[in-house]
């Protein structure tokens, strides 16, 4: 179980985001939503600890997760990524064995394998020898899912993982996520994506610098909740359909 | 053909060709990971830095390599602090520190009237290199080597994803140190030859011609550091047959590599 606990962090004088509490359990898929800049990153770089928290501590298994980093696997965003790297899909997914493998020591035989394992789930084996940057967006993000599914993580934070993804990935993407959530993997996506699609969450947590909501889609998607995570632009985005709440284009 | 064999009856270019070959391969090496980080700037930086250390050494009886080596460190760490508090960028903290510590040695040199050769300190001089040179040149490529092949996948993947190398537990603050280090020692080893003011060539230009030819990291690193050599033994050549100082002429066969490649790899129809 992952567990963040009044979460406080700030860009030097500026809070980005405050007072954040969640709890995550094993098996469990939470989406994250907010606008731009309601810290949604900024969320995934203190649960990972890369910036200094103000307040607050992140938990897994009641230990702290800065001490078993190596539990967890964070796909950054695309655009954190320069793609004119000179490295090819399986060194790429390689990385993921990196800690895994441990200093001074050279990568071996089930290192590759499961780096291969991953590859062929994610349908990015027969493009291991090419360079990540000359893949479409939909296969990037693939390349780096396999990469976080090599490392045999627990933990998987999936930052924005569908921007610029094609609808085939996107499928693949689900059913891999799918898998994961069946074994056992605590699982915390960021996006844009709306609609009934989000009903795949098991819980779903608006932010906008602060938490304004967390619980099941059925109950947290409601008007008053959107109105506070999006402001007015909510209601010219959404509809309400058989009693429930959705956004239809909150990106637009 | 007499001619081609003549200068290698005199020790001293025997001596700057064998350090050309050493700092043929580290500086293109190091370099490569300042070009695929976009860094570039950060080698030309550090170059610049290593004057007052020169200078301070100079005038204390100390070895020259060690108060360039403080220098340039220095200097580095001086850019790095400034862009961790945020409030300037980047490449305006380098910029700013190199210039600095720049103005900073030319103005030691003149107080202190050392002795040191200004000119050959900046545009490099074949004449200048000694076994002792040769053997510092050595050592550093070694270690350097040695560290790179034991900690690859970790540098790997550190410059490949700094976020994702960090989010996994990898020291990333201690890569990013351990990078500026090497990318001093490289100046350092180079600079009697390249000159402070060109070693930035021989980091940076041989990685970009190998990445014009290859597309794995790897290989870049092979390539710029044969490319290096290459470059390193014409313009040590060049510098000798036409009385040249060493540091153009090797940075002008470095970019005439660049250049030959640039229109090698262009496909017809493609900008």
């Amino acid at each position: 179980m992952l567990e963040v606990q009044n979460l406080t962090a700030a860009y030097r004088d500026r809070v980005a985001l405050s007072d954040i509490s969640m709890t995550v359990r094993d098996g469990e898929l939470v989406g994250i939503l907010g606008p731009n800049g309601a810290g949604k990153s900024t969320l995934f770089k203190g649960i990972l600890g890369l910036i200094p928290l103000q307040t607050g501590e992140v938990l897994y298994g009641g230990r702290s997760l800065k001490c078993q980093r190596q539990s967890v696997a964070y796909v950054p965003q695309r655009a954190a990524i320069d793609w004119a790297y000179p490295i090819c899909v399986e060194q790429a997914v390689l990385t993921g064995r990196t800690v895994q493998r441990g200093w001074l020591r050279f990568l071996k035989k089930d290192d590759k394998a499961a780096a291969q394992a991953a590859m062929e789930r994610l349908g990015v084996w027969q493009w291991r020898r090419r360079p990540v940057g000359e893949l479409s967006g939909g296969q990037q993000q693939r390349v780096f899912l396999a990469r976080a599914i090599a490392q045999d993580a627990q933990v998987f934070l999936l930052d924005e993982p569908l921007t610029g993804v094609d609808r085939d990935s996107e499928v693949l993407l689900w059913d891999v996520v799918d898998e994961l959530r069946q074994a056992g993997k605590v699982l915390v996506v960021s996006g844009h994506e709306w609609g009934r699609s989000l009903d795949r969450y098991d819980q779903l947590v608006l932010l906008n610098r602060s938490l304004v909501a967390m619980g099941s889609p059925g109950t947290v998607l409601n008007p008053e909740n959107l109105e506070r995570t999006y402001g007015g632009a909510a209601e010219d985005r959404s509809h309400c359909t058989n009693d429930r709440f959705y956004a239809t284009n909150p990106c637009g | 053909m007499e001619w081609l064999w003549e200068p290698w009856g005199y020790e001293f270019f025997v001596n700057a060709l064998v350090t050309g070959w050493i700092i043929g391969v580290l500086c293109p090496v190091v370099g490569t990971f300042l070009v695929v980080l976009r860094l570039s700037l950060l080698g030309d930086a550090i170059a610049h830095a290593v004057i007052p250390g020169v200078a301070i050494a100079n005038s204390l009886g100390w070895d020259l390599t060690i108060g360039a080596f403080g220098a340039g460190m220095t200097s580095a760490c001086v850019a790095s602090w400034l862009e961790r508090q945020g409030r300037v960028r980047a490449d305006s903290a380098v910029a700013l520190s190199f210039a600095s510590f720049f103005s900073l040695g030319i103005i030691l040199i003149s107080l202190f009237k050392t002795r040191v050769d200004l000119e050959g300190l900046l545009f490099g001089d074949v004449l200048s290199v000694t076994y002792w040179d040769m053997g510092q040149a050595a050592i550093a490529t070694v270690v350097i080597l040695t560290l790179l092949v034991l900690h690859y996948k970790e540098i790997l993947f550190f410059t490949f994803d700094p976020v994702g190398a960090a989010a996994a537990g990898l020291p990333t603050e201690i890569l990013q140190y351990a990078l500026m280090a090497a990318v001093t020692l490289a100046v350092v080893a180079a600079m009697k030859i390249a000159g402070t003011i060109l070693v930035v060539a021989l980091l940076v230009g041989p990685a970009v011609t190998a990445s014009l030819w290859v597309r794995s990291l790897g290989r870049t690193l092979a390539l710029a550091a044969c490319f290096g050599v290459i470059g390193c033994t014409v313009g040590i050549h060049l510098s000798y047959y036409f009385d040249l100082p060493s540091g153009p002429a090797i940075a002008l066969t470095l970019f005439a590599q660049f250049f030959l490649s640039w229109l090698a790899t262009t496909r017809p129809g493609r900008a």
